[in-house]
């Protein structure tokens, strides 16, 4: 059942999705692998963390938010969420952008992983020029 | 390809209805892919709206909050739902290009069982509750005429 808080355990076979999917990982911790792509504009690494209910995918930071978010940039980020499918744009504690996909664990299939990355990759590469831009003008706003 | 759209639709739409009896909240089905239930929380009474496609259910409340026009107002709104959406799982805060917010749950129609249909609403009605007060707070930042408690 959905819970706020969320007890690793394991229950999806990842590695062997990896190795379908033909992608390199590495395992960096219980449960969660690190992959990555090379992108039109840049490169991204992707980890994937598989918790109690969830299986997650986040790219964070795809944005660093060295200096704070300007109106320009946060703007940007939220309508991001309005027109994007399947995928989440945040602030973390530190204030840098994170972009995740969360599927339920209970009925994972390969077909919703490779959807998962697809559309983290997809989105992240799509986005990411127009996030940069809108972080030079919040940059130029304030000089 | 449509005949087998229509079928999955029409499959999924009388599982809705099983599944709204099994939560035990009454709703009002629109047409075969749009829904609408609803409750009341602490913080007021909530319309979700839920809408399936072919390969996607969606799980929404749109207005999550009044339309935001103030433009530095929409900034801290925008700042609070991008923070927001780091501290929930499952669901996303959104904002169109007009200031409204959205709160909505997206899952895939493959694998969709009462489970994931429970745990989505479950979701979206504990997150309308616990985070309409920041966005309210936010909306009302340079609201010179707002009262302050």
């Amino acid at each position: 059942m959905w819970s706020p808080d969320q007890e690793v355990t394991p229950t999806v076979d990842i590695p062997l999705f990896f190795e379908r999917y033909g992608w390199k990982f590495e395992t960096v911790g219980p449960h969660t692998y690190r992959t990555g792509f090379r992108g039109n504009h840049d490169a991204f690494p992707v980890l994937v963390r598989v918790t109690q209910h969830w299986v997650v995918f986040t790219i964070n930071p795809l944005l660093r938010g060295d200096n704070g978010m300007g109106a320009t940039t946060l703007l940007t980020l939220a309508q991001s969420n309005h027109v994007s499918n399947f995928v989440k744009f945040g602030l973390d504690p530190e204030g840098d952008v994170f972009l995740t996909v969360e599927l339920p664990v209970d009925g994972f299939t390969y077909v919703q992983f490779s959807d998962a990355l697809r559309a983290i990759s997809h989105t992240a590469d799509q986005f990411s020029v127009s996030l940069l831009q809108a972080q030079a003008i919040d940059r130029a706003q304030s000089n | 390809m449509a005949a087998n759209s229509d079928v999955i639709h029409d499959t999924l739409s009388t599982q809705l209805g099983r599944y709204f009896d099994e939560y035990g909240w009454q709703f009002e089905k629109n047409n075969d892919t749009l829904f609408r239930t609803g409750f009341v929380g602490d913080t007021g009474q909530y319309d979700i709206w839920i809408r399936t496609t072919e390969h996607w259910i969606y799980f929404m409340i749109h207005p999550f909050i009044d339309p935001v026009t103030h433009p530095a107002a929409r900034v801290e709104v925008a700042r609070t739902l991008l923070h927001a959406n780091f501290t929930i799982n499952m669901a996303k805060f959104a904002m169109d290009e007009a200031g409204e917010v959205s709160l909505s749950v997206e899952l895939p129609i493959d694998g969709f069982s009462y489970s994931h249909f429970a745990d989505a609403l479950t979701a979206i009605s504990h997150y309308a509750d616990d985070h309409k007060q920041a966005f309210e707070d936010a909306a009302a930042i340079f609201d010179l005429n707002r009262e302050v408690a």
